[in-house]
């Protein structure tokens, strides 16, 4: 029961990703076609722009959220398909565990400062 | 792995995502849904570097970054991680769809000559298809007038 609902989660996860990482690939790569006005979304006064704005924090962290837990649960689940070790399972299981508690704790105090810091 | 191998004679390891028999497009589609998650996760890994340790440092440490990767091989790059993300995207929604079993129909008697549910609904994965590449297109489209 404990593995279907981690299994739901991931699937949850995977929508979650879709529809945070398609705003910002649509506010950084689809600029000119949606005019969104940004003649540069990668510029410093963009990025910062929408670093100091709390929504944009709210999406980025959010999308911080799924996407690490998709992307983590997905390569947990090719690399146990090439093994039935249990030392690995175990192994992958914590590495994973910490590096992505590691990953999200850095990740989303970044933005979290620029955003305190202006 | 080798004697693992030994007592499981019908594990193909990651070859088997390229080459296990009888192959039709889903199970194309399948290898490529993988090959793209795992570009995808490469993409972020970096960019999460890119977004974080070097926009941490400053202006002009973002521009030089910034700048370094505007060279055409990493534009190239930023244009096939588009389509990997619209690809694992949306044949994962057709995943997520057959997995709670909404595009395969209802069960049918087996009646010879046979035809599994993924080929009697193969419509619904024609249909993902064309929605990716229409999305494609339309992030060509924005690259060749000058977008980000």
């Amino acid at each position: 029961m404990f593995r279907t609902r981690l299994r739901l989660l991931f699937l949850l996860s995977a929508v979650g990703t879709a529809v945070f990482l398609g705003i910002h690939m649509a506010v950084q790569h689809l600029n000119n076609v949606l005019a969104t006005g940004e003649l540069d979304p990668t510029s410093w006064a963009s990025t910062i722009g929408r670093a100091t704005q709390s929504g944009w924090v709210v999406i980025y962290i959010l999308l911080l959220v799924f996407a690490l837990y998709h992307a983590l649960y997905g390569l947990r689940g090719i690399i146990l398909e090439l093994t039935t070790s249990e030392k690995a399972l175990r192994a992958v299981n914590w590495l994973f565990i910490v590096g992505g508690v590691i990953v999200f704790i850095w990740a989303s105090y970044v933005p979290l400062a620029l955003m305190s810091s202006r | 792995m080798q004697a693992e191998a030994k007592h499981r004679p019908n594990l193909l390891g990651a070859g088997g995502w390229f080459w296990a028999g009888n192959y039709k497009m889903e199970r194309y589609l399948y290898t490529l849904h993988r090959v793209t998650g795992l570009g995808i996760l490469l993409f972020g890994i970096f960019h999460l570097i890119e977004t974080t340790f070097f926009r941490r440092q400053g202006e002009s440490v973002w521009q030089m970054t910034t700048g370094f990767l505007k060279q055409p091989l990493f534009e190239v790059g930023l244009i096939l991680v588009a389509f990997a993300f619209v690809i694992h995207a949306l044949n994962g929604l057709r995943l997520i769809l057959q997995e709670f079993g909404i595009t395969l129909g209802k069960p049918k008697r087996p009646v010879y000559p046979y035809q599994d549910a993924l080929r009697r609904k193969r419509g619904y994965t024609m249909l993902a298809i064309a929605v990716i590449v229409i999305l494609l297109l339309v992030f060509l489209l924005n690259r060749l007038v000058g977008g980000g």
